[in-house]
């Protein structure tokens, strides 16, 4: 797999951190973002624009970031689609449990917004040659 | 813009500038929640909605450059963290301590410096 990354859904319930994150990804990486304020918003969202990468906060009302990759990953059309949780609050066990769930990994809060595309980048080439070494 | 036309000092002012204008709209929010917590702690929605709110703090400040006050949210946060089994019990023996947080919380916001007005 060598496919390139364009398209960012970035699923936020808060307005700041949406902002921030969407100019740094738009900006500074040049991906085209979509964004999303609930999980709920984001299950209707991601069959249609199909992203590349969700960017999916852990912490939501209602349906939180695990529960929202859970149900993605019932979706044949999103199932697939690698998830990279946002969080300001994790221990180092939890990002385990999170990787185990489905996690492609984890970015936390507060981010670099100037290194925010760089690092999405580098997770994006980690999971791809990691699919290639599965393939070969 | 593109990589190289963007100007990461003069971005991080204008980052740091744009959250502080939402400020007092944070701080009003804390104020209206710490003040119900202390004439009534066992308000579990409002300790539930000031967990919230100190979380957010602590995850988008430091986005936008104000890492102290990002700092000072996470450690309130780590306090109310140790109140979750029994808020009322914790804030009916402390909560003037919920003022001395919030007013740390603002010192941390006003210690740094906003962008100055372009020439």
């Amino acid at each position: 797999m060598n496919a390139e990354l364009k398209r960012i859904l970035l699923v936020e319930d808060d307005p700041d951190i949406q902002f921030v994150a969407s100019v740094a990804l738009q900006n500074r990486g040049g991906f085209e973002v979509k964004t999303c304020t609930s999980g709920a918003e984001a299950l209707a969202e991601a069959p249609v624009f199909a992203p590349d990468l969700i960017l999916l906060d852990v912490m939501m009302p209602k349906m939180d970031g695990p529960a929202t990759l859970a149900a993605l990953r019932q979706d044949s059309r999103t199932a697939s689609i690698p998830v990279v949780f946002l969080t300001a609050k994790v221990q180092p066990h939890q990002v385990g449990r999170y990787k185990k769930i489905g996690a492609l990994d984890v970015i936390l809060k507060p981010f670099n917004p100037m290194t925010l595309a760089k690092d999405i980048r580098t997770l994006w080439d980690q999971h791809c040659a990691s699919l290639n070494n599965r393939e070969s | 813009m593109t990589d190289t036309e963007f100007d990461d000092a003069a971005w991080q002012m204008e980052l740091r500038t744009e959250y502080k204008k939402g400020l007092p709209k944070k701080f009003s929010t804390l104020t209206r929640l710490v003040t119900c917590l202390v004439e009534h702690p066992e308000d579990r929605e409002a300790f539930d909605a000031l967990c919230t709110c100190v979380h957010k703090i602590r995850g988008s400040a430091g986005s936008f450059g104000l890492d102290r006050l990002s700092q000072a949210a996470a450690e309130w946060e780590q306090q109310l963290d140790l109140m979750l089994p029994d808020p009322s019990m914790a804030l009916g023996t402390g909560s003037s301590n919920l003022f001395l947080q919030l007013e740390r919380l603002r010192e941390c916001a006003d210690a740094t410096p906003e962008a100055k007005p372009s020439e």
